[in-house]
Protein backbone atom coordinates (compact mmCIF):
# COMPACT_ATOMS: atom_id res chain seq x y z
CA UNK A 1 0.00 0.00 0.00
CA UNK A 2 1.28 3.16 -0.74
CA UNK A 3 2.59 5.54 2.25
CA UNK A 4 -0.22 8.20 1.64
CA UNK A 5 -3.62 6.84 1.83
CA UNK A 6 -5.17 10.36 2.90
CA UNK A 7 -6.32 12.83 0.74
CA UNK A 8 -3.32 15.82 1.56
CA UNK A 9 -4.02 17.34 -1.46
CA UNK A 10 -5.15 16.54 -5.04
CA UNK A 11 -3.88 14.52 -7.59
CA UNK A 12 -5.07 16.34 -10.77
CA UNK A 13 -6.87 19.91 -11.46
CA UNK A 14 -10.80 19.78 -11.24
CA UNK A 15 -11.43 19.47 -14.78
CA UNK A 16 -10.00 15.51 -14.90
CA UNK A 17 -11.68 14.99 -11.26
CA UNK A 18 -15.13 16.19 -13.13
CA UNK A 19 -14.64 14.53 -16.16
CA UNK A 20 -13.81 11.06 -13.81
CA UNK A 21 -17.07 11.72 -11.48
CA UNK A 22 -18.86 12.04 -15.29
CA UNK A 23 -17.69 9.03 -16.27
CA UNK A 24 -18.57 7.15 -13.20
CA UNK A 25 -21.59 8.36 -13.30
CA UNK A 26 -22.64 7.60 -16.60
CA UNK A 27 -21.15 3.60 -15.44
CA UNK A 28 -23.99 3.52 -12.65
CA UNK A 29 -27.89 2.51 -14.22
CA UNK A 30 -29.82 3.67 -11.32
CA UNK A 31 -28.12 7.44 -11.94
CA UNK A 32 -28.63 7.05 -15.24
CA UNK A 33 -32.65 6.41 -14.42
CA UNK A 34 -32.74 9.68 -12.80
CA UNK A 35 -30.14 11.22 -14.73
CA UNK A 36 -27.92 12.76 -12.52
CA UNK A 37 -25.25 14.74 -13.46
CA UNK A 38 -21.50 15.71 -12.20
CA UNK A 39 -21.27 19.22 -12.18
CA UNK A 40 -18.17 20.02 -10.48
CA UNK A 41 -15.40 17.70 -8.40
CA UNK A 42 -11.97 18.19 -6.58
CA UNK A 43 -10.48 15.61 -4.64
CA UNK A 44 -12.75 16.87 -1.21
CA UNK A 45 -16.31 18.18 -2.75
CA UNK A 46 -18.06 16.99 -5.10
CA UNK A 47 -21.72 18.87 -6.85
CA UNK A 48 -24.43 16.37 -8.48
CA UNK A 49 -27.66 17.32 -9.91
CA UNK A 50 -31.04 15.28 -10.71
CA UNK A 51 -32.97 17.16 -12.79
CA UNK A 52 -37.07 17.15 -12.20
CA UNK A 53 -38.67 14.09 -13.79
CA UNK A 54 -42.31 12.68 -12.96
CA UNK A 55 -41.49 9.51 -11.44
CA UNK A 56 -38.98 10.80 -8.58
CA UNK A 57 -42.29 11.76 -6.93
CA UNK A 58 -43.23 10.29 -3.85
CA UNK A 59 -46.32 11.99 -2.82
CA UNK A 60 -48.57 13.24 -5.96
CA UNK A 61 -51.20 14.36 -3.22
CA UNK A 62 -48.77 17.50 -2.28
CA UNK A 63 -46.40 16.96 -5.22
CA UNK A 64 -43.03 15.89 -3.39
CA UNK A 65 -39.89 14.26 -4.84
CA UNK A 66 -39.16 10.96 -3.29
CA UNK A 67 -37.01 10.46 -0.44
CA UNK A 68 -35.42 7.44 -2.32
CA UNK A 69 -34.54 9.91 -4.79
CA UNK A 70 -32.63 11.94 -2.08
CA UNK A 71 -31.15 9.21 -0.44
CA UNK A 72 -29.49 8.07 -3.86
CA UNK A 73 -28.32 11.08 -4.85
CA UNK A 74 -26.87 11.30 -1.22
CA UNK A 75 -25.21 7.71 -1.55
CA UNK A 76 -23.60 8.50 -5.13
CA UNK A 77 -22.29 11.87 -4.32
CA UNK A 78 -20.59 11.07 -0.45
CA UNK A 79 -19.51 7.33 -2.41
CA UNK A 80 -17.63 9.42 -5.46
CA UNK A 81 -16.11 12.07 -3.23
CA UNK A 82 -14.84 9.24 -1.28
CA UNK A 83 -13.39 8.20 -4.33
CA UNK A 84 -11.71 11.21 -5.14
CA UNK A 85 -10.09 11.41 -1.89
CA UNK A 86 -8.18 8.40 -2.47
CA UNK A 87 -4.68 8.58 -3.87
CA UNK A 88 -6.35 5.35 -6.10
CA UNK A 89 -9.98 3.92 -7.15
CA UNK A 90 -10.85 1.58 -4.65
CA UNK A 91 -14.25 -0.01 -4.54
CA UNK A 92 -16.15 1.34 -1.77
CA UNK A 93 -19.40 0.06 -0.56
CA UNK A 94 -21.65 2.18 1.74
CA UNK A 95 -21.30 0.84 5.56
CA UNK A 96 -24.44 3.13 6.57
CA UNK A 97 -26.25 6.31 5.30
CA UNK A 98 -28.08 8.58 7.94
CA UNK A 99 -30.29 11.37 6.51
CA UNK A 100 -32.32 14.51 7.65
CA UNK A 101 -34.94 15.84 6.36
CA UNK A 102 -34.93 19.00 6.83
CA UNK A 103 -38.21 20.59 4.51
CA UNK A 104 -39.68 18.82 1.35
CA UNK A 105 -38.23 18.66 -2.21
CA UNK A 106 -41.27 19.91 -4.35
CA UNK A 107 -41.71 18.82 -7.42
CA UNK A 108 -40.23 20.79 -10.94
CA UNK A 109 -37.22 22.12 -9.76
CA UNK A 110 -33.53 20.33 -9.94
CA UNK A 111 -32.01 18.58 -6.97
CA UNK A 112 -28.36 19.73 -5.84
CA UNK A 113 -25.90 17.91 -3.49
CA UNK A 114 -22.96 19.33 -2.30
CA UNK A 115 -20.76 16.02 -0.59
CA UNK A 116 -17.56 16.87 1.23
CA UNK A 117 -14.60 14.78 2.86
CA UNK A 118 -14.45 14.33 6.77
CA UNK A 119 -11.91 11.86 7.00
CA UNK A 120 -10.10 9.53 5.25
CA UNK A 121 -8.58 6.37 7.27
CA UNK A 122 -7.22 3.43 5.85
CA UNK A 123 -10.54 1.08 6.15
CA UNK A 124 -13.17 3.97 6.82
CA UNK A 125 -13.80 7.23 4.79
CA UNK A 126 -16.08 9.25 6.37
CA UNK A 127 -18.48 12.00 4.24
CA UNK A 128 -21.27 14.43 4.92
CA UNK A 129 -23.98 15.90 2.61
CA UNK A 130 -26.43 18.22 1.28
CA UNK A 131 -29.24 18.47 -0.88
CA UNK A 132 -30.46 21.09 -1.59
CA UNK A 133 -32.60 22.91 -4.49
CA UNK A 134 -32.44 26.78 -4.04
CA UNK A 135 -28.99 27.15 -2.15
CA UNK A 136 -28.84 28.05 1.52
CA UNK A 137 -32.03 26.17 1.89
CA UNK A 138 -31.16 22.73 2.79
CA UNK A 139 -33.70 19.81 1.92
CA UNK A 140 -32.06 16.79 3.43
CA UNK A 141 -28.40 16.95 5.01
CA UNK A 142 -26.61 13.60 5.92
CA UNK A 143 -23.57 11.44 6.84
CA UNK A 144 -21.99 8.73 5.39
CA UNK A 145 -19.51 6.07 5.73
CA UNK A 146 -17.85 4.15 3.05
CA UNK A 147 -15.50 1.16 3.42
CA UNK A 148 -12.50 0.65 1.59
CA UNK A 149 -11.88 -2.68 -0.10
CA UNK A 150 -7.93 -2.09 -1.03
CA UNK A 151 -6.75 -1.02 -4.55
CA UNK A 152 -5.19 -4.62 -4.76
CA UNK A 153 -9.40 -6.03 -4.55
CA UNK A 154 -10.28 -3.19 -7.52
CA UNK A 155 -9.15 -3.99 -11.24
CA UNK A 156 -5.99 -1.34 -12.23
CA UNK A 157 -7.68 -0.13 -15.42
CA UNK A 158 -10.38 1.34 -13.14
CA UNK A 159 -8.68 4.28 -12.30
CA UNK A 160 -7.20 4.74 -15.87
CA UNK A 161 -10.25 4.11 -17.25
CA UNK A 162 -12.24 7.11 -14.95
CA UNK A 163 -9.31 9.77 -14.69
CA UNK A 164 -7.16 8.93 -17.10
CA UNK A 165 -6.69 10.63 -20.57
CA UNK A 166 -9.45 11.03 -22.92
CA UNK A 167 -8.88 7.90 -25.86
CA UNK A 168 -8.55 8.71 -29.08
CA UNK A 169 -11.44 7.83 -31.62
CA UNK A 170 -10.13 4.30 -32.92
CA UNK A 171 -8.15 3.33 -30.02
CA UNK B 1 -54.07 10.64 -9.78
CA UNK B 2 -54.76 13.11 -7.12
CA UNK B 3 -56.17 12.03 -3.70
CA UNK B 4 -58.21 14.26 -0.93
CA UNK B 5 -57.60 12.99 2.58
CA UNK B 6 -60.87 11.60 2.23
CA UNK B 7 -60.04 9.95 -0.86
CA UNK B 8 -57.08 8.60 0.98
CA UNK B 9 -58.65 6.83 3.76
CA UNK B 10 -60.87 5.17 1.64
CA UNK B 11 -58.27 4.15 -0.53
CA UNK B 12 -56.67 2.72 2.67
CA UNK B 13 -59.63 0.95 3.65
CA UNK B 14 -60.38 -0.02 0.21
CA UNK B 15 -56.89 -1.51 0.37
CA UNK B 16 -57.31 -3.28 3.86
CA UNK B 17 -60.54 -5.15 2.94
CA UNK B 18 -59.43 -5.85 -1.15
CA UNK B 19 -55.43 -6.72 -0.72
CA UNK B 20 -55.01 -5.04 -3.65
CA UNK B 21 -52.07 -2.35 -3.20
CA UNK B 22 -52.25 -0.98 -6.65
CA UNK B 23 -54.41 2.14 -6.31
CA UNK B 24 -52.39 3.52 -2.68
CA UNK B 25 -48.60 2.35 -4.91
CA UNK B 26 -50.03 4.74 -7.62
CA UNK B 27 -50.45 7.72 -5.69
CA UNK B 28 -46.43 6.87 -5.24
CA UNK B 29 -45.03 7.18 -8.45
CA UNK B 30 -40.97 6.62 -7.32
CA UNK B 31 -42.46 3.11 -6.09
CA UNK B 32 -43.37 2.26 -9.85
CA UNK B 33 -40.10 3.44 -11.18
CA UNK B 34 -37.78 1.03 -8.66
CA UNK B 35 -41.00 -1.90 -8.96
CA UNK B 36 -41.93 -1.96 -5.84
CA UNK B 37 -45.36 -4.32 -4.95
CA UNK B 38 -46.78 -5.29 -1.53
CA UNK B 39 -48.95 -7.77 -0.45
CA UNK B 40 -50.87 -8.69 2.55
CA UNK B 41 -49.75 -11.93 4.71
CA UNK B 42 -51.90 -12.20 8.04
CA UNK B 43 -50.70 -9.74 10.48
CA UNK B 44 -48.08 -8.88 8.17
CA UNK B 45 -47.16 -6.78 5.30
CA UNK B 46 -44.58 -8.26 2.64
CA UNK B 47 -42.87 -5.16 0.38
CA UNK B 48 -41.13 -6.64 -2.84
CA UNK B 49 -38.64 -4.84 -5.06
CA UNK B 50 -38.38 -5.81 -8.14
CA UNK B 51 -35.07 -6.36 -9.70
CA UNK B 52 -35.24 -3.84 -12.22
CA UNK B 53 -31.55 -3.67 -14.49
CA UNK B 54 -32.23 0.23 -13.55
CA UNK B 55 -32.29 -0.10 -9.94
CA UNK B 56 -28.21 -1.63 -10.13
CA UNK B 57 -25.76 0.97 -8.86
CA UNK B 58 -22.82 -1.43 -9.44
CA UNK B 59 -23.05 -2.56 -12.84
CA UNK B 60 -19.88 -4.81 -12.57
CA UNK B 61 -21.34 -7.22 -9.46
CA UNK B 62 -23.99 -6.19 -10.43
CA UNK B 63 -25.47 -5.02 -7.22
CA UNK B 64 -28.58 -2.92 -6.14
CA UNK B 65 -27.63 0.99 -5.42
CA UNK B 66 -27.56 1.36 -1.96
CA UNK B 67 -30.23 4.38 -2.37
CA UNK B 68 -32.76 2.28 -4.09
CA UNK B 69 -32.51 0.31 -1.33
CA UNK B 70 -32.83 2.84 0.73
CA UNK B 71 -35.67 4.38 -1.10
CA UNK B 72 -37.21 0.74 -1.19
CA UNK B 73 -37.06 0.78 2.80
CA UNK B 74 -38.37 4.48 3.16
CA UNK B 75 -41.66 3.40 0.79
CA UNK B 76 -42.57 0.44 2.50
CA UNK B 77 -42.12 2.11 6.05
CA UNK B 78 -44.48 4.55 4.71
CA UNK B 79 -46.71 2.34 3.51
CA UNK B 80 -46.91 0.24 6.50
CA UNK B 81 -47.86 3.46 8.58
CA UNK B 82 -50.66 4.12 6.48
CA UNK B 83 -52.01 0.66 6.13
CA UNK B 84 -51.42 0.47 10.18
CA UNK B 85 -52.45 3.39 11.76
CA UNK B 86 -55.08 4.90 8.68
CA UNK B 87 -53.33 7.96 8.39
CA UNK B 88 -55.55 10.63 7.11
CA UNK B 89 -51.96 12.40 5.50
CA UNK B 90 -48.94 10.46 3.83
CA UNK B 91 -46.57 10.53 6.88
CA UNK B 92 -43.47 12.81 6.38
CA UNK B 93 -40.19 10.90 6.80
CA UNK B 94 -37.97 13.09 9.37
CA UNK B 95 -35.03 10.94 9.38
CA UNK B 96 -33.55 7.86 7.76
CA UNK B 97 -31.24 5.57 9.32
CA UNK B 98 -29.82 2.79 6.57
CA UNK B 99 -27.07 0.27 7.53
CA UNK B 100 -26.21 -1.92 4.60
CA UNK B 101 -24.80 -5.19 5.52
CA UNK B 102 -24.42 -7.29 2.27
CA UNK B 103 -24.34 -6.22 -1.10
CA UNK B 104 -27.67 -6.35 -3.12
CA UNK B 105 -27.94 -8.69 -5.62
CA UNK B 106 -29.95 -8.25 -9.23
CA UNK B 107 -33.17 -10.59 -7.81
CA UNK B 108 -36.14 -10.10 -5.66
CA UNK B 109 -35.63 -8.00 -2.42
CA UNK B 110 -38.14 -8.07 0.11
CA UNK B 111 -38.91 -5.81 3.30
CA UNK B 112 -40.96 -6.19 5.97
CA UNK B 113 -41.34 -3.57 8.91
CA UNK B 114 -41.74 -3.01 12.79
CA UNK B 115 -43.96 0.06 14.42
CA UNK B 116 -41.29 0.39 17.23
CA UNK B 117 -43.49 3.36 18.65
CA UNK B 118 -46.18 5.00 17.82
CA UNK B 119 -46.69 8.46 19.67
CA UNK B 120 -49.12 10.58 19.57
CA UNK B 121 -47.41 12.84 16.68
CA UNK B 122 -44.45 10.54 15.72
CA UNK B 123 -43.33 7.04 14.99
CA UNK B 124 -40.76 4.89 15.19
CA UNK B 125 -39.95 2.18 12.53
CA UNK B 126 -37.90 -0.46 12.10
CA UNK B 127 -37.65 -1.87 8.57
CA UNK B 128 -35.78 -5.09 7.35
CA UNK B 129 -34.59 -6.02 4.10
CA UNK B 130 -33.76 -9.23 2.76
CA UNK B 131 -33.12 -11.61 -0.41
CA UNK B 132 -32.44 -14.81 0.49
CA UNK B 133 -34.17 -15.28 3.73
CA UNK B 134 -35.49 -13.30 6.75
CA UNK B 135 -32.29 -14.55 8.83
CA UNK B 136 -29.72 -13.05 6.01
CA UNK B 137 -30.97 -9.43 5.82
CA UNK B 138 -29.04 -7.10 3.15
CA UNK B 139 -29.57 -4.18 4.92
CA UNK B 140 -31.67 -2.93 8.25
CA UNK B 141 -32.87 0.53 8.60
CA UNK B 142 -34.65 2.75 11.43
CA UNK B 143 -36.67 6.16 10.63
CA UNK B 144 -39.35 8.85 12.46
CA UNK B 145 -42.34 9.89 10.92
CA UNK B 146 -44.52 12.86 11.70
CA UNK B 147 -48.08 12.72 11.34
CA UNK B 148 -50.73 14.98 10.07
CA UNK B 149 -49.50 18.48 9.72
CA UNK B 150 -47.14 20.38 11.04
Amino acid sequence: METSDCHVQGRFPPERYLQGMTRFIAALPQCQAMKMRAESADHEHVLFSVPFAGHLIGNAQKQLIHGGVISTLLDTACGSVAVCALPRFEMCPTLDLRIDHLRPAVAGKTLYCKASIVKVTPQIIFTEGVVYQEEWRPVSRAVANFMRLGSDKTPVEMDEALFGPQKEEGE
Amino acid sequence: MMADSTNLTQLISDTQRSGNWDALIELVPYAGFIGITAQSMGDEILFRMEPLESNTGNPLLPALHGGVIAGFMETAATLNLMMRLNVQQVPKVVDLTVDYLRSGQLKPTYATCVLNRQGRRVSNVLVSAWQKDRETPIATARAHFLLGDE
